[in-house]
């Protein structure tokens, strides 16, 4: 029985091993195979959800009519310029002599074709939100002109534009596909063109050879999947992959003292924050939401949880953005005030719900323990809930929570940013701004005087310190990790550009 | 024996079923799928729009009609966040999850038995002592654990076998070897208790007794009988190599039906999470069916109930 059994053995492992397809050519030189954390959903960036994913991978393949600098500008991409025709119209000038990856040329209909296929197709889109309150209709009104209408004045809908999801593609591909086969070989105008899926395992990128700006530097692109952040350093260090994202913090002084490998920090147009409810509970009253905010001491945040390797916010703006002001201190630390406050409040021990996402944010579990803590240390009675991410989700939407963490995205001008966007969307539940603050931001956003833009967004700002809806923690980073001899061009939208100049593999 | 099959499949689509109605349920009370896939700009009046057009506003038992008539047609619904028809996205992973639980299930049925039975026959002597104090430690370590630690030590350290992916036979080494630990020591030490077992029994002493080979006495008079049990675990095993191991799937990046199973239910992909739910149930009823059979081969006096 037991030799019976052991040649039956045999001969299974024998048959399965057959059946496994050979390997795949990953490690040759000209090929840069990168470890991401999660799996590209879709890739059609008109139809998924906002995750950071879809950032990572849609500019690879794709390219939108401009898109945002690091140093936070608005840059021409697949259109050359861009002008105010009148109160709320724009005509884009569009590059010449660009082709898709099928070889078509890029034109007018095109672009038009695919904003409107954004914002007006019948499958619903996840990300059309994002766009829809601002812009009316896309037309192409020549062979390289595209017109599009906005409901108002807007001088920021070039910057609006600069998204990877709202990418061009080709319209005669597109209509010649079904929405399922979009989800997955989709054509665009980008530096790569899909080559494979593998659900769950890796996209394979062929270099475009006709890119506009040049060729890039890896013939090959291959995204695999590895979920688990020890095995994504395991298979870094073991030359399997070359690039990882996404390395948590605890392990970037381990990886960083191997030889042969590096750490970079990226930090992103993104920052962490707690938000109050000012409707309901102990926080509609913002002397409490002040003394909150005033027991937190960001610095001990920043270099006992991050290792001292995140910036603590000193204003509601990041770095780079449009009325930043860099001389503000950060804020302010002082549990003698918060004490006072509480005190004139009448604090009588009410309890505060905290409801987090426990793993969400990275570090995000740890953070809000130590907050937790530092509000306990004023004599806040905190009841401290980390919740499950859809439960968090499901808690955020329907307006209940108390004191909890989030992120806001912003970038470029306030106006498109989360401090002035967020309160007109679900979060509105939170926070109502004040008619003086919603005049100050519908002036600034219609405004192309950069002194009122500029005197409006500060006195908003003055607002949020006095109402304290939400108070400003640390700016995200993001941590890659590769082998030394990659250099490449970080970019805070969680992009990995491969583009001509912007990557070498070494 | 048809009526016996006939009973069991009406029993089967019954706990089916409940299953579905269990997911379905569970899945819509514990979290919202487009809360989460929001961005932050999105109003509640988006929000709403994209519920209905997923058919989410419609009344929880509305939903669940629906979703069953469907089914009944073959159609398990479209993936929330794959935007891809549910059935495809689990079917393409099926083989990969039986490529890692096939040899787990073989090595463990052809490997673990026959330990078993050894260590039975030297009970207490120095050999059973070890193994048994392997298959404890075997019982007790995570397979997280076991995975990280085989990936440092053959990946990074000796680098002799691949740390994630399944690309290639040596692929399949490190993750069927953290798969295999629990169930073979499940084998091992069921077999044996049950081979202990026997081996006092009146039959046992019966057949030395007459004088029969040791090896007859083992393996047709002992074995046979302290095989129910092991048949049991081992039947239940099957079930669990269908419906994939999703932390060994997590930590070798290994893209099977576990990995996608985790990733459908922390983002709430309703329509993913009751395929697999529904395809792991059926090949567990079916399983269970078999191993009900496999009873009257093994041991004749368990009466089918088609000859009683």
């Amino acid at each position: 029985m037991l030799k019976l059994g052991g040649r039956l053995v045999i001969l299974m492992l024998a048959l399965l091993l057959g059946l496994l397809p050979a390997a795949a050519q990953d490690n040759d030189a000209s090929t840069l195979v990168i470890g991401i954390n999660a799996e590209v959903l879709s890739l059609d960036p008109h139809h998924v959800p906002g995750a950071i994913i879809g950032n990572r991978v849609y500019h690879m393949i794709f390219d939108s009519l401009t898109r945002t600098g690091s140093d936070g500008s608005v840059q021409p991409m697949l259109a050359t310029e861009w002008r105010s025709v009148s109160d709320n119209q724009w005509v884009f000038t569009l590059r010449s002599g660009v082709r898709f990856q099928d070889g078509t040329p890029l034109t007018a209909a095109d672009a038009a074709f695919s904003l409107n296929r954004l914002l007006f197709s019948e499958n619903e889109s996840f990300i059309r939100s994002s766009f829809l309150p601002y812009i009316s209709s896309v037309e192409a009104t020549g062979d390289l002109e595209l017109t599009i209408t906005t409901p108002n004045t807007d001088p920021l809908l070039p910057l609006r534009l600069a998204s990877p999801y709202a990418a061009i593609m080709p319209q005669a591909y597109v209509e010649s596909k079904t929405f399922e086969e979009l989800q997955t070989a989709p054509i665009g105008a980008g530096p790569y063109r899909v080559e494979s899926l593998t659900p769950g395992d890796r996209l394979v990128l062929a270099r475009h050879d006709d890119y506009w700006m040049g060729q890039p530097a890896a013939e090959r692109i291959v995204l695999r999947v590895i979920p688990e952040v020890s095995t994504r350093v395991a298979a870094l260090r073991s030359g399997e992959v070359d690039f990882i994202t996404t390395v948590s913090p605890d392990l970037v002084d381990e990886l960083d003292a191997v030889d042969g490998l590096r750490v970079d920090r990226v930090s992103v147009y993104n920052y962490m924050l707690i938000y109050f409810n000012t409707k309901q509970g102990p926080t509609a009253n913002p002397l409490i939401r002040r003394a909150l905010a005033l027991s937190i001491d960001r610095e001990a945040l920043a270099n006992d949880l991050w290792g001292g390797r995140v910036r603590v916010m000193n204003d509601y703006l990041l770095p780079g953005e449009f009325s930043y002001d860099p001389d503000r201190p950060i804020f302010p630390y002082d549990p003698a005030e918060a004490q006072r406050l509480m005190a004139e409040a009448g604090y009588n021990g009410e309890v505060i719900e905290f409801t987090p996402p426990s793993t969400y944010y990275t570090n995000g579990e740890l953070v809000t323990n130590v907050i937790n803590e530092m509000w306990r240390a004023v004599g806040f009675n905190v009841d401290y809930k980390p919740l499950d991410t859809a439960a968090w989700a499901d808690r955020s939407l329907a307006g209940n929570n108390i004191a909890t963490l989030q992120s806001f995205g912003t970038a470029g001008d306030p106006a498109t940013s989360s401090i002035i966007q967020t309160w007109n969307s679900w979060m509105g539940a939170y926070y109502t701004p004040s008619d003086e603050f919603k005049a100050l931001a519908a002036e600034a956003a219609a405004s192309l005087d950069p002194d009122v833009r500029q005197r409006n967004y500060r006195r908003i700002i003055e607002i949020l310190d006095a109402d304290v809806p939400f108070t400003p923690l640390y700016q995200s980073v993001e941590f890659y990790a590769m082998k030394d001899g990659i250099q490449w061009n970080p970019h805070p939208e969680f992009y990995i550009d491969p583009r001509p100049g912007a990557l070498t593999l070494g | 024996m048809a009526r016996f099959i006939l009973v069991r499949m009406a029993r089967t689509a019954l706990t089916l079923f409940g299953v579905v109605l269990l997911t379905f349920c569970l899945g819509r009370l514990t979290g919202d799928p487009i809360a989460m896939m929001l961005p932050q700009t999105a109003t509640m009046e988006d929000y709403e729009r994209i519920r209905a057009s997923l058919g989410l506003n419609e009344p929880l038992p509305t939903q669940f009609i629906i979703y069953v008539a469907n089914a009944l047609r073959g159609d398990l619904g479209r993936s929330i966040v794959f935007n891809r028809p549910a059935l495809d996205l689990v079917a393409e992973r099926i083989p990969l999850t039986l490529q890692l639980g096939l040899p787990v299930l073989i090595v463990s049925t052809a490997v673990g038995i026959p330990l078993g039975v050894m260590t039975a026959r030297q009970r207490n002597r120095p050999f059973d002592q070890l193994v048994m104090s392997l298959t404890l430690a075997g019982q007790s370590l995570p397979a997280f654990f076991i995975g990280i630690l085989l990936i440092l030590v053959f990946g990074v350290y000796l680098r002799w076998l691949p740390t994630f992916g399944s690309d290639t036979p040596a692929h399949l080494v490190l993750p069927t070897l953290t798969l295999l630990i629990y169930p073979l020591a499940i084998v091992v030490r069921l077999t044996r208790s049950s081979m202990l077992e026997a081996l006092t029994t009146g039959y046992v002493r019966t057949a030395q007794a007459k004088g029969l080979s040791e090896h007859v006495v083992i393996y047709r008079h002992a074995l046979r009988n302290a095989l129910i049990p092991v048949v049991t675990v081992v039947g239940l095993q099957v079930a669990t190599v269908i419906s994939g191991s999703a932390i060994v799937e997590t930590v070798f990046a290994w893209p099977g039906i576990g990995l996608l199973a985790v990733q459908s239910i922390g983002g709430r992909d309703y329509p993913v999470i009751q395929t697999i739910v529904l395809i792991s149930a059926a090949a567990f009823c079916v399983v269970n069916m078999l191993v009900d059979l496999l009873y009257f081969v093994i041991d004749p006096r368990i009466q089918s109930p088609a000859s009683r």
